[in-house]
């Protein structure tokens, strides 16, 4: 006893028996396949079910209900493979693509595959195109930069497999041709836009790109000046612990050292805090932080702000309290900067306020 | 290889033109064509006809009708085109023009 399976072959029930029914079915996917850039493709395998009907009628009888599996076998070799070698008219359309384009090309890009695509179709390494375009920036003081910017708005990505491989000067096949052209058309189905070369999504893609990386070096300038006022603070430390002052600088003449080191200190912290803040808040936009949104961070970051308002307070009453010492130090710097004069070499200053003779 | 062998592509490619003259003779359904050629060297079959008759009615060349049959479902009823009886006194010429050629190639 064998399984038999109901088919539909042009509106008509068959029964077959289930090997079968795996041939026919063989038999129609290549059909259609080859079929793939036929026009007529869907009425031409009608035809064919229609003929697989004729030929299993023949071997059915009121006794005899299902086709065997001997019999479907013959059916397919009768009908013969689907020889699509007459079409004469088609072939205009099947054209190969076979020229060199170039693209941008994402897969493996370092920020946004500007390189990769040059390298693609100069048909060099990818790595001796970055060296080139580094070198270039350097030599011009920068102009590379805006090149590559430029080249990131204007060359196309290459996204279809039609497209990856004109970026190549590959040879490209009907079949994926057709393929690409099927999805272009869902795309513009569904998106109601024609997608040209530059579509609204890669423009904004391009953007979100530069925001990120220019971000990135922000945050990495910033950081800069960070480092900067830690290093003079750490400076100032040393300073006060080996000379008693900071620099050469005093805020007064019998300051205690400690208040000293509370000024710097105060004036760090001032300075520092709002900067590492906005770092952080940079690299969230770059992408690479976190918004932190846990208890633990929340309490250190009020607290921070806290000691900053602190920090802030300390400074201003410091100088305030210090004023002479500190105005002394600025008229100080004055001359240094206009007579040269080192810090250790300072002399006191004489302030004339109220000592001129009438 | 031999003579049927080597004219394989010969065969192939008048294919067109004999379909054309097939239908030409009198109005025929696809299994008709399929049964007149077979007892010939053009004899093929469904995976080849089918796919031809198709580009042929679309280049308009062929029509077809429907025709309603007691014991089965319609089926397609093929006659030439205007378009495709001119296209088949130009393959004809060309045939007869083709086969002078040879001749005279070979006589002198």
């Amino acid at each position: 006893m064998k399984k038999v399976i109901i088919i539909n072959l042009n509106g008509r029930d068959y029964k077959v028996e289930e090997p079968a029914y795996d041939l026919l079915v063989k038999y129609l996917n290549q059909a259609e396949k080859r079929l793939h850039n036929n026009p007529d493709k869907q009425e031409i395998i009608n035809d064919f079910e229609q003929a697989i009907a004729d030929k299993c009628d023949r071997y059915l009888t009121s006794q005899k209900t299902v086709v065997t599996t001997t019999e479907i076998e013959k059916i397919i070799k009768e009908m013969g493979p689907v020889d699509t070698e007459n079409e004469t008219a088609t072939a205009d359309i099947k054209d190969t693509i076979h020229s060199k384009k170039l693209y941008q090309i994402k897969e493996g890009a370092w920020i946004s595959g500007v390189c990769n695509g040059l390298a693609a179709y100069f048909d060099v390494d990818v790595t001796i195109i970055r060296l080139i375009f580094v070198i270039f920036t350097f030599i011009t003081h920068g102009l590379g930069i805006l090149i590559y910017i430029i080249m990131m708005f204007v060359i196309p990505w290459a996204d279809t497999p039609e497209e990856k491989a004109a970026a190549y000067g590959e040879k490209f096949t009907a079949d994926q041709f057709f393929e690409k052209a099927s999805k272009k058309y869902e795309k513009f189905r569904e998106k109601g836009f024609v997608p040209s070369s530059i579509s609204q999504e890669q423009f904004v893609e391009n953007w979100r790109i530069l925001h990120r990386f220019g971000n990135r070096i922000g945050a990495l300038a910033i950081g800069f000046v960070a480092g900067i006022v830690g290093w003079v603070w750490i400076a100032s430390l040393w300073s006060i612990a080996t000379r008693g002052t900071i620099f050469g600088y005093t805020l007064g003449v019998n300051v205690s050292p400690w208040i000293t080191v509370l000024f710097s200190t105060s004036l760090f912290f001032a300075l520092f805090w709002p900067l590492k803040q906005w770092i952080h808040s940079t690299l969230i936009q770059a992408g690479v932080h976190r918004k932190e949104k846990t208890d633990r961070w929340i309490i250190a970051d009020t607290l921070g702000w806290a000691v900053w308002v602190t920090a802030v307070a300390a400074v201003i009453g410091l100088c305030v309290l210090y004023a002479p010492g500190l105005s002394h130090a600025i008229m100080h710097f004055r001359d240094v900067l206009t007579h040269g004069q080192k810090p250790d070499e300072w002399q006191p200053y004489h302030i004339h306020i109220n000592t001129r003779v009438r | 290889m031999d003579t049927t062998e080597k004219f394989g592509p010969i065969r192939k490619g008048l294919l067109e033109f004999v379909v054309l003259e097939v239908i030409a003779r009198r109005r025929v359904y696809a299994a008709d064509i399929l049964n007149q050629l077979k007892e010939t060297e053009f004899t093929t079959q469904e995976g080849t006809l089918y796919p031809l008759l198709s580009r042929l009615r679309r280049e308009g060349f062929l029509e077809y009708e429907w025709v309603e049959s007691e014991a089965g479902p319609p089926r397609k009823y093929y006659r030439l085109t205007k378009k495709g009886e001119e296209q088949l006194q130009t393959l004809n010429a060309y045939w007869k023009h083709i086969d002078e050629t040879i001749k005279k190639l070979g006589s002198t």
